[in-house]
């Protein structure tokens, strides 16, 4: 296909050659299994893939069940509460790194990218040691006697929340960053030339100008967490259990592969349409229109 | 005029003034203490080379540097300490610092959304303030899709219509090619005019310092060379640096010969005794530095007579540069001077036929030219 396309384009035949060994890539690596999954979930009720025989939406009527459902509403509250807490954080962290000199920039985006250097696993389990019944948190409340018994931290919603949050944060910092940067200094001393206080500037010059990282960084983040795993499995417990949980365990011991499918396909279908229509309202000078404020 | 005089009277005080202001970086001496004062309705401009401080002395007048001494007043006011956003003075930048994700429409009405003016006076007023800088229609674009020169009019748009007791210019015009610069200048005269707001404006550009302002303030290395009228600045420039940033100027080493009531006796390049019009504080046997203008010079085939000064050598390179043409003339003591000739006395491509290498007086009226201590 892309071999038929520059001719028409006005011949760039260069750029066609180098694009051809990424896009083949994908559509052996990911476009092929992903239909191929697709095509799976449309296997008839039970846990053997028939797809051919007598295709049915058997395996998506299952998915409407309130447990799963349930399990889907969880898993987006989690995805949204620790994208939103990542934001808080990483955004005043940003604007630090940007308002910083340049060679200190090197420095504190170095320590930003430091964690990822480790296995997400093994760090995943050092915060068994920090949130444990006898972990760091628990000793520190107990020496300054804030609380007499050890806190249950580990295995609740708290804990995969605070791990997702840890997780997320070397995505969300750097566009971040990347867009306070890029942004003109002056445009500050503008704003306040124009008898806007330090909040009002905040407000109406920094927090547009960051938007495009913003809107970057939620992706990178809210994204990678609704179809996770890892750190429900980790640091959570039975009543943790996430969508990424389901369908790996579809996958695994349970070897419902139609089922797993299906759940995999709709979390995509979902996760498709809402960036795409995230995108599209979050489009930079859309938000910061006229009505922006009366 | 006597109107005016009693205009002065009810405004004693100059509507800004710096009181022994001074900046330093550590050990860097940006801005020497210096004074100043500018009255209302002035069109004041500040000139000098980059890295002279100007921009230095504009940012403390709107507020982003603070002074390391001195104090600024602002209709007799103390304003030194007061941060940018509460003073009554506004900026055009020198990148303009439009905001990229606002269209011409708020940016514009930036100062008074952030003042919290009701919406139908703000449309008003931004409506007013575009078509003031002749950007009617244009409401609705981003500042990205503008030309140099309208992003330049957003940005005036948007200081003037808070309508500042001060506007400060930083190289305002720098950043546009040559001819929209030349209009935008027209154009910013006509403003200030209309507007009846003063401006305060820094450039590099002689030209514009010139044609622009009412009085310039030369700078150099942080200090105030000579502040006058652009007329008395390129007339009688009181420093070397002077006569040599505004406009261009021939300098020769000279001793005095003689001071009378009306003249000045000077001997140069160990030839001539020339002779200059004027009293002056001279002291016989001075050493002192000569400057003329290359379009103060004449040449001549024949010896300068006696209302005339004149230096013999040969014609050495021309550049021809429109309406002029600048030749260099290497003197018989192996000096260059340089000459400016109009080029409506140009003769099939020759300037009065000269030829290169042609031996010529260069001569200039005992009027002209300028004694300065050396």
């Amino acid at each position: 296909m892309p071999e038929q396309r520059p001719r028409r384009r006005g011949g760039r035949p260069e750029i066609a050659i180098l694009t051809l060994p990424p896009f083949i890539w994908l559509v052996v690596f990911f476009l092929i299994p992903v239909l191929i999954l697709a095509a799976v979930s449309f296997s008839p009720a039970g846990m053997t893939v028939e797809i051919f025989r007598a295709p049915s939406l058997d395996q998506y009527r299952q998915t409407l069940d309130a447990f799963y459902l349930s399990i889907l509403l969880r898993s987006l509250g989690y995805a949204a509460a620790a994208t939103l807490i990542t934001l808080l954080i990483a955004f005043p962290a940003a604007y630090f790194i940007a308002s910083s000199p340049p060679r200190r920039q090197v420095w504190l985006l170095f320590l930003v990218f430091l964690p990822l250097w480790t296995n997400l696993l093994v760090r995943l389990y050092s915060f068994k040691i920090i949130l444990g019944d006898n972990g760091l948190v628990n000793q520190v409340l107990e020496a300054l006697a804030i609380v007499d018994e050890p806190l249950t931290l580990i295995y609740t919603p708290l804990a995969v929340v605070v791990g997702f949050v840890y997780w997320n944060l070397p995505y969300m910092i750097p566009p971040i960053y990347a867009a306070l940067e890029r942004m003109n200094p002056s445009l500050l001393e503008a704003s306040m030339d124009l008898g806007a206080s330090r909040a009002a500037t905040f407000r109406y010059v920094v927090i547009p100008a960051s938007l495009p990282g913003v809107a970057a960084g939620v992706i990178l983040c809210f994204v990678p967490t609704l179809g996770s795993f890892i750190v429900p499995d980790i640091l959570g417990g039975p009543e943790t259990m996430m969508v990424g949980n389901v369908i790996a365990a579809q996958f695994g011991p349970g070897l419902n592969w139609p089922f797993g499918s299906a759940l995999a396909t709709l979390l995509t279908l979902l996760v498709t349409v809402g960036v795409t229509l995230y995108i599209r309202y979050a489009e930079p000078g859309r938000l910061a229109g006229r009505d922006g404020r009366g | 005029m006597a109107g005016a005089q009693a205009l002065i009277n009810r405004h004693p005080l100059p509507m800004l003034e710096l009181k022994t202001i001074s900046k330093r970086y550590g050990d860097v001496a940006v801005v020497q203490p210096l004074d100043l004062k500018i009255e209302e309705g002035e069109f004041f401009c500040i000139l000098g080379p980059s890295g002279c401080g100007k921009t230095t002395l504009l940012r403390m007048i709107a507020g982003f540097d603070r002074p390391t001494a001195g104090r600024i007043l602002l209709d007799g006011v103390d304003i030194t300490a007061v941060p940018p956003n509460r003073r009554d003075v506004n900026t055009v930048f020198q990148n303009y610092a439009l905001f990229p994700h606002y269209q011409v429409f708020d940016n514009v009405a930036y100062g008074l959304m952030v003042r919290k003016t009701p919406a139908a006076e703000t449309h008003e007023r931004v409506m007013a303030a575009l078509q003031l800088v002749g950007l009617s229609g244009f409401e609705h674009r981003l500042p990205a899709q503008l030309s140099g020169g309208q992003q330049q009019r957003v940005a005036l748009a948007r200081a003037l219509i808070n309508r500042p007791r001060l506007l400060l210019l930083d190289e305002p015009l720098s950043a546009l090619d040559r001819k929209t610069g030349e209009q935008m200048r027209g154009e910013l005269a006509d403003l200030q005019a209309k507007s009846g707001i003063t401006f305060v404006f820094v450039t590099h550009n002689q030209a514009e310092a010139l044609s622009l302002a009412s009085r310039v303030a030369v700078m150099n290395q942080g200090v105030f060379e000579q502040c006058s009228t652009p007329a008395e600045l390129y007339q009688r420039p009181r420093t070397r640096f002077v006569g040599d940033f505004v406009g261009s100027m021939n300098f020769f080493q000279g001793v005095v010969t003689e001071v009378g009531a009306d003249r000045l006796g000077v001997e140069l390049l160990g030839q001539s005794r020339i002779e200059r019009r004027g009293a002056s504080d001279f002291r016989p046997g001075e050493p002192v530095v000569f400057g003329l203008r290359p379009e103060q010079l004449r040449f001549s085939l024949i010896e300068p007579k006696d209302f005339e000064n004149g230096l013999f050598g040969q014609v050495e390179r021309t550049l021809f540069l429109g309406e002029a043409t600048q030749l260099a003339v290497r003197l018989s003591n192996g000096e260059r001077i340089e000459v400016k000739v109009p080029n409506y006395l140009m003769l099939e491509d020759k300037v009065m036929g000269l030829e290169p290498n042609e031996q010529v007086w260069v001569n200039w009226s005992k009027g002209s030219g300028i004694v300065l201590h050396a």
